[in-house]
């Protein structure tokens, strides 16, 4: 008990771990730093309830049978054959967007209903306000979209390409999202991404793609209802004004669905693109390597509808999913929680060589 | 086997000294449950040799109490940003918060719950531990387990392998 080394040591392996089990994953990194004994402890194969219960408590909608894929497969350095669980759990960060938030308090002022669906766990929001009037509402998420990192410093290995000096660098992140499969990608990546769905009215949604390519009669008819409904999607700094505004307007980019058309800033429209509606999923990604918010439309990747704005913009700026609602058209927001209709994995799949280099050994 | 739960038990400390509890008490330990019982003899001796006296008055203290009022399960992802928020039983939160429970006394506790297999007494005490560590930096947690420091080599063996936990928050 006189003796002056750690009494920590002197347990059994298995309760060393145990007395780590509480901790998150950045203090476990700072102990790891702290000797060559627990950092090869911690590591080890014998801690694998300890990182698989940080898998659970960091990356959440975990279970028994969930199975993870890191496309880019980020090294490993002592845990053999397995993917770098410790690595990829520090770049997740503390906390994703999972739900909208009463910001203005909507949902308290019964304008907003939301039920959810049993099967699926998917929320289901619905605006019961008065509808075309001047007054406008946007739902926010509880937290912004996960953004990389811009590191001032190069990466520890040069490039010896010769390439543009000042190019951007942006440390990647790892957010986990569902695959079509059921297994959940925790590729690190340099974008973010979530979808909207607008739900089908009434009729089922199989059936609307049908009489919508056999009846011009009916698809006259629904024109002139979108065009005074309205649903606008897009991403916002935190201090943007849900209770007044679509995204769009102030600081945010918005992409309309009455006229299809491209917001941001002030609400001066860019440009126009397709129009949507009930029974559509929109997705909306920032890409950091080329600066650019895009849009996709049912999986099919519409295009960038910005490009290269400012670097430390993007670098500084939390950018919230924000949802405006002017109908009566019910929406539900993917976070990743579900399967994406766009193959995001696919799309990052461009940026993958440049990822894993910075994690070479 | 006749008299389940109403004998006596009496745990003999590596230094000699003896601790008395009811057989039911001891029941929450693994190793008290499973060790022989005299033969018609209503006290049962038991050394506890890898236990000095200041560690076991308080191990006996816990089964005491906690045959009393029962510890609740400490649920993981943790319900709470402070020790006393995750353990709202006041009981409990003293016991490992007085002035015995120094760095050593909580260390040797480990070690004891672990010998004696007292699960709840582990759980209270690693939760004590996380939140010791918590917030702290690789400096401060060297200095509060008292771990030898990184050679040279060691460390840069470390940052190549695990670049990340040397990156700043």
């Amino acid at each position: 008990m006189t003796k002056a080394s750690s009494a920590l040591e002197e347990l059994p392996i298995d309760v060393q771990l145990h007395a780590f089990d509480f901790l998150d994953v950045d203090s476990i990194g700072q102990v790891a730093r702290t000797c060559h004994c627990l950092r090869n402890l911690v590591f080890s194969n014998d801690a694998h309830e300890l990182w698989l219960n940080q898998c659970r408590s960091r990356w959440g909608h975990v279970d028994r049978d969930s199975y993870f894929i890191d496309k880019i497969d980020v090294p490993k350095a002592l845990a053999k054959g397995e993917m770098n669980v410790p690595l990829l759990l520090s770049m997740t960060p503390q906390a994703l967007p999972s739900k909208v938030v009463d910001k203005d308090n909507l949902l308290t002022t019964d304008k907003i209903e939301t039920s959810q669906d049993q099967e699926s766990g998917t929320v289901n929001i619905r605006y019961t306000g008065p509808i075309g009037e001047d007054q406008v509402h946007s739902i926010r998420s509880d937290q912004p979209l996960p953004r990389p990192q811009l590191c001032t410093k190069s990466p520890r290995r040069k490039l010896r390409l010769p390439s543009r000096k000042n190019k951007q660098n942006w440390k990647p992140f790892v957010a986990p999202f569902k695959e079509k499969d059921d297994s959940i990608n925790v590729t690190p990546r340099t974008v973010s991404y979530f979808e909207v769905s607008i739900k089908a009215q009434e009729v089922e949604e199989q059936e609307r793609e049908r009489v919508s390519f056999q009846s011009l009669l009916e698809e006259q008819e629904s024109t002139p209802e979108e065009q005074k409904d309205c649903i606008a999607i897009g991403l916002a700094p935190q201090d943007f004004d849900c209770n007044g505004a679509l995204p769009g307007h102030d600081f945010s980019f918005g992409y309309h669905s009455d006229n299809g058309g491209l917001y941001h800033n002030a609400g001066s429209r860019k440009k126009h693109t397709h129009q949507y509606g009930p029974g559509d999923t929109i997705g909306c990604g920032v890409d950091y390597n080329t600066g650019g918010i895009f849009f996709t439309k049912n999986s099919k990747l519409l295009g960038f509808a910005w490009k290269k704005i400012d670097t430390n913009f993007l670098a500084k700026t939390d950018l919230y999913p924000v949802v405006g609602i002017d109908s009566e058209d019910s929406i539900s927001i993917n976070y990743g929680h579900q399967p994406f209709q766009f193959d995001l994995s696919g799309y990052c799949e461009q940026y993958s060589k440049a990822i894993s280099k910075r994690y070479r050994l | 086997m006749a008299d389940e739960g109403n004998g006596i038990i009496r745990l003999r400390s590596s230094d000699g000294k003896v601790f008395e509890l009811t057989e039911s008490a001891a029941e929450i330990s693994e190793l008290l449950k499973d060790s022989p019982r005299e033969e018609d003899d209503e006290v049962t001796e038991i050394d506890i040799v890898r236990v000095a006296s200041p560690c076991l008055e308080k191990v006996v203290e816990f089964m005491k109490h906690y045959d009393e009022e029962k510890m609740k399960e400490i649920p993981t992802p943790l319900g709470g940003s402070t020790f006393n928020e995750v353990m709202d039983q006041p009981w409990y939160q003293d016991f490992v918060s007085d002035e015995k429970m120094n760095r050593d006394m909580l260390f040797n506790m480990l070690s004891a719950a672990n010998f004696l297999g007292i699960k709840p007494l582990l759980d209270l005490t690693c939760l004590k531990v996380t939140f010791q560590i918590t917030g702290k930096n690789a400096e401060e947690i060297r200095e509060l387990l008292r771990l030898p420091e990184l050679t040279p080599e060691e460390e840069a063996k470390a940052r190549e392998e695990h670049s990340w936990i040397f990156e700043e928050a």
